[in-house]
């Protein structure tokens, strides 16, 4: 609903199954507990990895309801 | 029949979902009382959005020039601010916006559907502030949003959701001119 005002959105996803539900414009799926979506607590190295890469899949996604597997070689 | 156009959300019956809420909720009353959460849940109508094209905003030409804005559902609360009613079976419809610049070691965390054991060591793992402000330090992106927001994401009613909750914090968010916006559910 946010993209439909004009902001161009990236979301988050640690349950693939319910993400495809959802369709969102972007997803990237980190393949991690839902609890650490971002990466583990205290490894900024790991959150900064995903971060990245949830603003990577912003601007280069192509077209709706792209879904990024995190796990997959980039 | 009420089917009305939901921007972003394709044509929306509400009366018609509003209806299977009520049915769900009276049939599943007890066992949400005793917040008994797979029983509760066996009937819940889930919604679908397999078949509705995604909306669709481009994205910034240059995120060395964007404002990002962050929002997650994890349950984060500044303090002085009100917590969420976390216990509620039937969900808490309040957002928090947390001033971007502050320490996430002023908030809290209330919420009883997730494993928040690593949020409550280090938010960054379900709010990553700090990772964004690093980036914003690091030129990568063009700032933060004044605000970053929060709220606690168990909402089990969507009628509420789409009528009243996410109308009133996109209005938040969009206060802020976000360029982009960064959503993360747990």
């Amino acid at each position: 609903m946010l993209e439909a005002r004009g902001v161009p959105t990236v979301t988050l996803s640690a349950l693939r199954s319910r993400t495809l539900r959802v369709n969102p414009p972007r997803s990237l799926f980190t393949g991690l507990h839902n609890g650490q979506i971002i990466g583990p607590p205290g490894d900024a190295k790991a959150q900064r990895t995903t971060v990245r890469r949830a603003l990577g899949l912003l601007v280069s996604a192509s077209e709706p309801g792209a879904l990024l597997d995190m796990r997959a070689p980039s | 029949m009420a089917e009305r156009a939901i921007a972003g959300l394709g044509t929306l019956d509400m009366e018609r979902l509003r209806a299977g809420l009520d049915a769900w909720q009276a049939n599943a009353a007890e066992p949400l009382a005793r917040h008994e959460w797979t029983p509760a849940y066996l009937r819940y109508p889930l919604l679908d959005f397999r078949e509705t094209p995604p909306p669709w905003t481009a994205p910034p030409a240059d995120l060395r020039r964007a404002r990002v804005a962050l929002i997650g559902s994890a349950g984060l609360y500044a303090r002085g601010q009100s917590s969420y009613d976390a216990e509620n079976p039937l969900g808490d419809y309040t957002f928090r916006a947390l001033p971007s610049g502050m320490d996430l070691r002023e908030t809290g965390i209330a919420h009883d559907h997730f494993d928040s054991t690593a949020a409550r060591e280090d938010r960054n793992a379900v709010f990553p502030l700090e990772r964004l402000r690093e980036l914003a330090e690091a030129g990568e992106i063009g700032g933060l949003t004044p605000h970053a927001f929060a709220f606690m994401g168990y909402q089990p009613n969507y009628v509420t959701l789409i009528e009243r909750f996410i109308p009133d914090l996109l209005d938040a968010v969009m206060a802020d001119r976000p360029d982009a916006a960064m959503l993360v559910p747990v």
